[in-house]
């Protein structure tokens, strides 16, 4: 017994040691980048495609000599959902493991508890995963980016969309928290305001996480929309297409919504029919369109033996603009990298893109259009994709100051 | 609005329902026999459902193969739950009820971490037979198959527990031993045995709900803590240890949250939490619970 | 309480140390001490009525989070500076924890774990949907505090003296006429209302104060990462402070602190490891449960007890 506490006590010991001296470890000639994702919980799967897509794209900057003759190093770590989490890890990698740059994100909120930790250490933020409008506007500073589009464009990708669909009756289903409830206010306000005025039959609201469903289908049923707008993402959408097809509900209504290449992969032949979905990144649209998109494409299922899904391009878009930055400014000051992002244009699998230099936010467009099961993949796919360009749904420079100069 | 709606409306809460029963169950009889509230039955869930998913993946992964994983995950999930109470459960029967809650809140981050780590990031699809998935018309309106199998599995579970629990000699012992332990080990009766059964067969009932609700969603990492903090409700509502009370309890949420969208969707989300909260102030115990002080 | 010289003169020592690491450390590790004096707070807080007062509660961060959107909406909404909203906070603290201890202590035992768990949950539904007042999902990020406390040295300082301040008060507690009926309450409830005290009023109390520590606990991490957000009330952080008394040594006095200070260097060292550090917090949480249920600190004071006593 004594041995043994003896002992635990002394391995306890080493490791508070081993994290004092960790700071001091010099870094030699590769050059440290961090990761900072929601490895527990809901969101694990779609970290997990942009941490793949990153270590992807840093095996390939190596591949060819590194950038400016360093190599680059990424390490991950896991926030959870815990905001304070992913400000503290950023913290720690940024000071003591001399990171040059923090990729990665999570929920709206882990992003912005990290964000304000990048802001005041003056390190890039270059957000893949996370969206909420507040990254680059309410809460936005000159050291993030954000590479897929935010909430608020979503939502306008939506309401073009929308705007040249003959439905005029709807329901909603979406999880009760801000991003789906700005997203469905915003819709409904900016189709007003384009003369099209929709009747919502129904509004249900799901917590986030919810997998049992079977409660909202018979109601959502009983409204009789034309069509339903689907808020719902991740697990619960699975779950929701899943239980939704058992009960017939799309036998009855046309459906659209954050229907991503995750769920369609997920439910394999299962995915029912007559459902419209939308992309940050469809694989298959891109690798038609571009030739980065395929060999982008090709090369992440070689090594990973699977699809790239939305968030595969935003995070591998993500380290290659970094690395474009880098050698803009022609040194890893964070500081220079920063300036040198804002305005970037580089190109990807998505084709030649641009960094907003206002916001930092990348011009990336919306795919959206009906989901069709596909032989080939196994899975359905938007077939055929609409993409609805940055320029067309975000706010203008001018909007953006105007947010920027009341804060 | 249509009578068939209403119907529908019935059946969708009533499935919801009895899905939540089928977990909160487990829990119940658990805390009712042992004391011990159990956070790690809805990682057991989860573990359930992914080893349902691997079983019919070894099995070439066509719907039918659905039963093996039916009678093989549950079992699994069985033996390792008797695994736990003998190793890790039995040792702290003698201390405070917080090492008890401390082991098992342990196995829940132990549990979910090694299923992330087995069985990655992917959502997995567990596919049901042919003739569980078809749908049935009943006096115009039109329901799955499924959801009428689980609330009869529901209503089958609370029939077999109650004649387990009172029409049976095992099931005498049991209450005994929940309602004076030490009256009962006087009388030469092995508890050790029984907190054993009751905790495999609690592990069993989670991995049963796990595996019936696989084919409703996609076996993912988060499904645990979903659904715990309901069954935890349903368990206050309807008294802690009280199966009884655990089963109406489901049926009131599962069809109060039902009518609760349709009337008043703003606040449907907060119903269980809202009789919850009423439930607690007016008798702290539950229900259907004893008050001890 | 063996040894009073040494008792009183061990923690000033320990004071001056941390002055001192104060005037060396970077900025990096002075940020990780004042987690460390935060949670060690939390953790104290919870020790009070579950180590001494034998309650076990599952839901303390409500407490530790309401704390923390007090102080968090009171800087937003008022323009008040930190310390009179810590103030303001600790005291709505003390109030809401009266009601969930009025409420909760008509339980006892498990079934009181598991109202204080139901309510802390309500109170986490509630700051989830209430997106005017609480910032909803999102939470409350950027909130401005005054530059001085901003500097980590600063307000490192000020932490310190908090925390130090509170458990002060909270040994001056436990070594009053009350804190040793709470101590009875615990060992023998029936046998110490035999004695004639009010063990409601008497448990309600403990229950009080401890609510309140969470919340300057709580108050103080906002001065520290100015931003609130539903997790700091959900079930999981009520975990925490349980898992660091046990981690440190319940039934000890500075089990608490200890058990933070580890808790934090554990995740760090385990974080940097592996994304998979829940496996290891969880398995060492079993091992140390299965084998040295006394905790580290219970340890070291079982080790030490021989020389305090010689010392007397």
């Amino acid at each position: 017994m004594r041995k043994n506490t003896i002992f635990t006590l002394t391995i306890l010991l080493v490791f508070g040691l081993l994290t004092l001296c960790s700071g001091l470890a010099l870094a030699g000639e590769t050059v440290k980048i961090g990761f900072v994702g929601a490895f527990t919980g809901p969101a694990f799967k779609m970290t997990k495609d942009a941490e793949q897509a990153a270590v992807l794209a840093i095996e390939e900057i190596n591949a060819t000599g590194g950038i400016l003759g360093n190599k680059i190093e990424m390490d991950s770590r896991d926030g959870g959902n815990r905001p304070e989490l992913h400000a503290r890890l950023a913290r720690e990698m940024i000071e003591q493991e001399k990171v040059k740059a923090i990729f990665g994100g999570g929920a709206s909120s882990c992003v912005l508890g990290a964000s304000a930790v990048a802001k005041e250490l003056k390190v890039p933020y270059l957000v893949s995963v996370g969206n909420s409008s507040s990254i680059v506007w309410k809460k936005g500073h000159h050291y993030v980016c954000l590479f897929e589009s935010n909430s608020s464009m979503e939502a306008n990708a939506w309401v073009a969309w929308a705007a040249k669909q003959p439905w005029r009756t709807y329901s909603w289903i979406g999880p009760d928290y801000e991003w789906s409830r700005m997203t469905l206010k915003a819709f409904k306000q900016k189709l007003a305001a384009r003369g099209i005025n929709l009747k919502f039959k129904k509004e249900l609201w799901h917590k986030l996480g919810e997998t049992t469903f079977t409660s909202y289908v018979p109601v959502l049923k009983a409204s009789r929309p034309e069509v339903l707008f689907i808020g719902t993402w991740g697990s619960s959408l699975n779950a929701f297409i899943l239980q939704a097809g058992q009960a017939g509900l799309f036998d009855k209504m046309k459906a659209f919504g954050m229907i991503a290449e995750d769920t369609c992969i997920a439910l394999g032949k299962k995915f029912p029919q007559g459902l419209h979905g939308f992309s940050r990144g469809a694989f298959n649209y891109y690798s038609a369109k571009e030739a980065a998109g395929k060999e982008f494409t090709d090369k992440y299922y070689k090594k990973f033996n699977m699809y790239p899904g939305g968030f595969s391009f935003c995070a591998y878009d993500s380290v290659i603009a970094w690395a474009a930055a880098v050698k803009k400014a022609g040194s890893f000051d964070s500081t220079k990298v920063a300036d040198a992002l804002r305005g970037l244009k580089f190109s990807g699998p998505r084709g030649d893109q641009y960094i907003r230099a206002v916001d930092g936010q990348l011009n990336c467009a919306t795919t959206m259009g009906p989901l069709v099961y596909n032989e080939k993949y196994g899975f359905a796919v938007l077939d055929p994709a609409t993409a609805i360009a940055a320029e067309n749904v975000w706010l203008s420079v001018d909007e953006v100051k105007a947010i920027y100069s009341k804060q | 609005m249509e009578f068939s709606d209403i119907l529908d409306i019935i059946v969708g809460g009533l499935t919801s329902g009895m899905l939540l029963f089928m977990v909160a169950a487990g829990l119940t009889l658990v805390f009712g026999v042992l004391r011990i509230i159990n956070f790690s039955h809805g990682a057991i869930y989860m573990l359930a459902a992914y080893i349902s998913y691997s079983v019919m993946a070894l099995f070439g992964n066509a719907p039918n193969t659905y039963w093996m994983a039916l009678l093989i995950a549950p079992i699994a999930v069985a033996v390792l739950g008797a695994l736990i109470e003998v190793f890790l459960l039995r040792p702290m029967y003698n201390r405070e009820h917080l090492m008890q809650l401390l082991v098992t809140y342990a196995l829940v981050l132990v549990i979910v971490d090694a299923t992330k780590f087995l069985w990655g990031p992917d959502p997995k699809m567990v596919l049901l037979p042919d003739i569980l998935s078809g749908r049935i018309a009943i006096l115009g309106a039109t329901f799955s198959v499924y959801s009428l199998v689980l609330i009869l599995i529901g209503f089958l579970t609370m029939a077999g527990l109650w004649l387990f629990l009172n029409k049976t000699k095992l099931g005498h012992i049991i209450r005994a031993g929940a309602f004076d332990p030490e009256m009962t080990e006087a009388l030469g009766i092995n508890l050790k045995f029984i907190y054993t059964f009751i905790f495999s067969l609690g592990a069993w009932m989670a991995g049963l709900a796990g595996v019936l609700i696989a084919p409703l969603t996609t076996v993912s990492q988060g499904m645990d803590s979903s659904v715990l903090l309901d069954a935890f409700a349903v368990v206050v509502i309807g008294g802690m240890g009280s199966i009884g009370g655990a089963f109406l309890a489901s049926i009131l949420v599962g069809l109060g949250n039902s009518f609760g969208l349709l009337w008043i969707a703003g606040i449907a989300i907060a119903f269980t939490f809202i009789v919850m909260a009423v439930v607690l102030v007016v008798r702290p115990w539950g229900l259907f619970g004893r008050p001890i002080k | 309480m063996k040894s009073n010289r040494i008792g009183t003169f061990l923690p000033l020592l320990f004071l001056v140390f941390l002055f001192l690491l104060g005037q060396i450390l970077p900025n990096f590790y002075l940020r990780i001490i004042i987690e460390m004096a935060i949670l060690g707070l939390f953790a104290q807080s919870l020790n009070l009525i579950m180590g001494y007062g034998g309650m076990i509660s599952f839901g303390h961060a409500a407490f530790y989070g309401f704390g923390a959107y007090a102080v968090a909406i009171l800087l937003r909404d008022t323009g008040m500076s930190l310390v009179p909203a810590i103030l303001t906070g600790t005291v709505l603290t003390g109030v809401f924890g009266f009601i969930v201890g009025a409420i909760c202590l008509r339980a006892a035992k498990l079934y009181f774990a598991i109202l204080t768990m139901a309510i802390s949950q309500l109170l986490f539904v509630l700051v989830y949907q209430w997106y005017a007042f609480t910032g909803g999902d999102n939470g409350i990020h950027g909130l401005t505090v005054s530059p001085w406390m901003t500097d980590p040295q600063h307000y490192y300082y000020f932490v310190l003296a908090v925390v130090g301040l509170c458990f002060f008060a909270i040994r001056v507690i436990l070594n009053s006429p009350f804190g040793y009926t709470l101590r009875a309450l615990r060992d023998n409830q029936e046998r110490t209302v035999f004695l004639g005290a009010y063990v409601w009023w008497q448990k309600l109390i403990a229950f009080v104060f401890a609510a309140m520590f969470a919340g300057i606990a709580g108050g103080l991490y906002v001065g520290y990462d100015h931003m609130a957000y539903p997790l700091l009330v959900n079930w999981s952080k009520s975990a925490e402070p349980i898992l660091m008394v046990i981690l440190g040594g319940i039934n000890t006095f500075w089990g608490a602190l200890v058990g933070a200070v580890l808790f934090v260097i554990m995740e760090m060292v385990i974080g940097k490891i592996t994304t998979y550090w829940l496996f290891f917090l969880g398995a060492t949480i079993l091992i140390l449960v299965m084998f040295f249920p006394k905790g580290i600190w219970g340890y070291v004071e079982e080790k030490l007890a021989p020389f305090l006593a010689r010392e007397r």
